[in-house]
């Protein structure tokens, strides 16, 4: 049997400051591209941040 | 009215293709650490006179990133002045302005350490960080410095914001695959927006 470790990466204790900028690329078009290519990548991402399998 | 935001940080660095990978560290930092990078790249206003997009964006800054790395000869043999004449202006607002003027805070990069004498010695005196075109160390100097300016207690270890900004850049091939636009020819205003979201999913 496989063991694979799960590694939980530190949560970020810093807030993020977002800018609203100018911009022809719409925010939740980039939300879900980003959120789609971290999971196809093995980064498991839910309500408390993201895991990577390494 | 007081416009200066004390989450903004100017950035005075060159936008060359040479120099992407260390600028490319240094916004994704800003960002890391909870502030909000702002550059004259940021509006493309034809009708604005660059100068007063640079005076009006140093203005609004109380931080400011400033690499004289390159300043060296270019091809048709003459040296570049932006970035030391746009530091000269900050230098100046904080020696000039009003009271929040005087609150600027600014971090001079160079490659080497003290290589700005040869070619700007007004500077002398000044503690100058060298990043040695290493991204991972100007990540280091850029964290420390915000650190210790501001005095923000949350603030990540730039160890973590190595490992974030690795797996960041390791995803974004394929996040501006995704998006159909070009990695070779981001704008800076993309790639900052695909730094807030990317971000926002570890800070969740």
């Amino acid at each position: 049997m496989i063991q694979q470790k799960i590694k939980k990466l530190k949560k970020s204790e810093t807030i993020l400051l977002k800018m609203d900028r100018k911009s022809s690329l719409k925010r939740s078009i980039v939300k879900k591209a980003v959120e789609e290519v971290y999971a196809e990548k093995g980064y498991l991402i839910n309500k408390n941040g993201i895991y990577t399998v390494p | 009215m007081n416009k200066t935001s004390y989450g903004s940080v100017f950035i005075n660095c060159p936008f060359d293709s040479d120099y992407k990978s260390i600028l490319y560290a240094i916004i994704y930092t800003v960002y890391h650490c909870g502030f909000i990078p702002r550059s004259s790249l940021e509006q493309d206003n034809a009708l604005d006179p660059r100068l007063s997009k640079i005076e009006k964006l140093i203005e609004e800054c109380r931080f400011g990133i400033h690499d004289l790395s390159r300043t060296e000869i270019s091809n048709n043999g003459l040296p570049r002045f932006n970035m030391p004449f746009e530091l000269g202006i900050f230098f100046g607002a904080k020696k000039f302005g009003d009271a929040t003027q005087k609150n600027k805070v600014a971090l001079v990069l160079e490659r080497q350490k003290y290589q700005y004498q040869q070619f700007i010695s007004d500077l002398s005196g000044i503690d100058t960080k060298a990043h040695d075109n290493k991204p991972e160390t100007a990540i280091q100097i850029v964290r420390n410095w915000l650190k210790i300016s501001s005095n923000r207690a949350k603030i990540d270890g730039h160890i973590k914001i190595v490992n974030d900004y690795n797996i960041f850049l390791e995803n974004m091939p394929d996040i501006v695959k995704k998006l159909n636009l070009d990695i070779n020819n981001l704008t800076y205003t993309e790639y900052c927006i695909l730094i807030e979201e990317a971000l926002s999913l570890n800070m969740l």
